[in-house]
């Protein structure tokens, strides 16, 4: 079956919208997790959507919804407990992992869910997407380009320096908070596309290629979409005509940009000197 | 003749939480005055700034700037656009952005905000500074890429180009070697007599105080005191 076949059926053809949208919408965060040290918070949100998910499974509801919830909840109140607790929002993000996972063994253990159900969830597949989904997805990736969009200068002030932005008027830890929300639906969407252990290759990678050759902050968030859509897109045709894990190989796609993206970055400097 | 005062407080205490770092602490600046504070780290010169800044409310006492209460939100959120703040050189991310776009920064709420993008007389102020601050010429290279020396001035620049008349200097010359040093306090003087600004500027060290002050208070327990 060629690449032309595949593109004829309905479920290839999600695959691919979604893979298309995260890659445009989604990954434009990676630059806001990079820059805002939030690199532990997909830990964080992974286990609170564990956690999530038993408190869920307990009361008679989907897994699917406690974990969403659970990101949601946490993604509101990451930024306002580290101000609390006077910590920077990956260190109070820590201490919300380890919480939540403990809670989350607790109620295994005592209410005798099933905790390989719970586990299941982090097993995503970008070919198992609903048309529910794609439009959630959608959604999130129309939203996040607009925040980008209209208050690009004050997400630019509050990622250059939180403190400054401050003094300047800007309502930063609102800004900050409002970008940790999208990142945790960010995070909690591409977990159904790709899997927990792949999200830093959907989120991550496609900003840390674009970081190291943009110029700017518009530079780097239009190349974090070009490097998202490649990678994603093509890791899901790759899988495609190769019969490949798709997640597998959309995490190796973006990895290539990583890797394409320094060598452009070394010659570039070379040529300089 | 008597000065106008632009920044008066009284009896204030203020700290984080239920801690306070300043305790009825007394403080009149004159309009074009350039007044330095010295002290030892923690004894709450940065609060007292961020007092004056309005992003720190006050637990007691009265605080006043350009003649404004700062007793509500309003007001303290308001009284920002009158104030140049330059903070201590920080080690600045990875995240790319231009000299150009870093002083532009300082233009908003004065010339642009929410729903208003920078218009061409922000641009063309913001080449104006860069050009008093002798850094036109890398107006669009990345600000991580700058020396230390530089990346203040890029902070002094943004201070600048946002009109204000009240400068807030907080150890500007702090981790510079001794040739930037020298560089950022002779442009701090320059940028002091030529805008007409009054200045109040934190430090260490007491010569580059004695460079740019009128008079000098020392911060110790919460209290200034003459030095």
């Amino acid at each position: 079956m060629s690449l032309l076949d595949f593109l004829t059926i309905p479920l290839f053809q999600k695959a691919l919208i979604g893979a298309f949208l995260s890659g445009a919408g989604l990954s434009l965060l990676g630059v806001v997790i990079l820059n805002l040290n939030l690199t532990t918070i997909r830990f964080a949100l992974m286990h609170i959507a564990l956690l999530g998910a038993a408190i869920a499974m307990i009361l008679g509801f989907p897994p699917l919804a406690g974990a969403m919830a659970g990101i949601i909840i946490a993604s509101l109140l990451l930024g306002p407990a580290g101000d609390f607790l006077n910590m920077d929002t990956g260190v109070s993000g820590v201490l919300f992992m380890t919480g939540s996972l403990g809670l989350a063994f607790l109620i295994f253990y005592k209410a005798g869910v099933p905790a390989m159900d719970a586990f299941a969830l982090f097993s995503g597949s970008i070919l198992a997407l609903s048309t529910l989904e794609i439009w959630v997805i959608g959604g999130l990736a129309v939203l996040i380009i607009l925040i980008f969009f209209f208050f690009y200068r004050e997400i630019q002030m509050v990622l250059f320096n939180q403190e400054v932005a401050e003094s300047l008027g800007v309502p930063a830890k609102q800004i900050r908070n409002a970008l940790l929300l999208l990142t945790g639906l960010a995070i909690g969407v591409n977990i159904r596309m790709v899997g927990v252990l792949l999200i830093d290759a959907a989120v991550l990678l496609p900003a840390i290629a674009a970081l190291s050759i943009a110029k700017s902050l518009r530079g780097a968030l239009m190349l974090s979409a070009f490097f998202g859509i490649v990678s994603q897109v093509g890791g899901v045709a790759f899988s495609m005509a190769y019969d490949c894990p798709s997640g597998a190989s959309i995490t190796l796609a973006a990895v290539l940009m990583v890797c394409l993206a320094a060598i452009y970055g070394h010659i570039v400097k070379s040529i300089r000197r | 003749m008597t000065r106008e005062a632009v920044v008066e407080i009284h009896s204030l205490v203020a700290g984080y939480g239920r801690h306070q770092v300043l305790h009825k602490l007394d403080l009149t600046v004159c309009r074009g005055e350039a007044l330095g504070i010295a002290g030892d780290n923690g004894t709450g010169k940065t609060t007292l700034f961020k007092v004056i800044l309005g992003l720190i409310a006050p637990m007691e006492g009265d605080v006043s700037v350009q003649g404004q209460m700062l007793d509500t939100p309003r007001v303290r959120r308001l009284i920002r656009c009158q104030i140049g703040y330059v903070p201590q050189l920080h080690t600045p991310g990875k995240m790319p952005v231009s000299v150009h776009d870093a002083v532009l920064m300082g233009r908003w709420s004065k010339g642009f905000g929410f729903f208003k993008r920078p218009v061409i007389q922000d641009r063309q102020k913001v080449s104006e500074i860069l050009q008093e601050i002798g850094l036109s010429h890398k107006e669009w290279r990345p600000v991580h890429l700058l020396s230390g020396g530089e990346q203040q001035k890029v902070s002094i620049g943004r201070a600048l180009v946002r009109e204000a008349s009240i400068l807030l200097l907080d150890e500007p010359s702090t981790y510079l070697d001794h040739a930037s040093q020298a560089e950022i306090i002779e442009l701090i003087r320059t940028v002091h007599l030529k805008h007409h600004l009054t200045l109040i500027m934190i430090s260490h060290d007491p010569e580059h105080l004695e460079a740019i002050s009128d008079r000098i208070l020392l911060l110790k327990n919460g209290r200034l005191e003459e030095r």
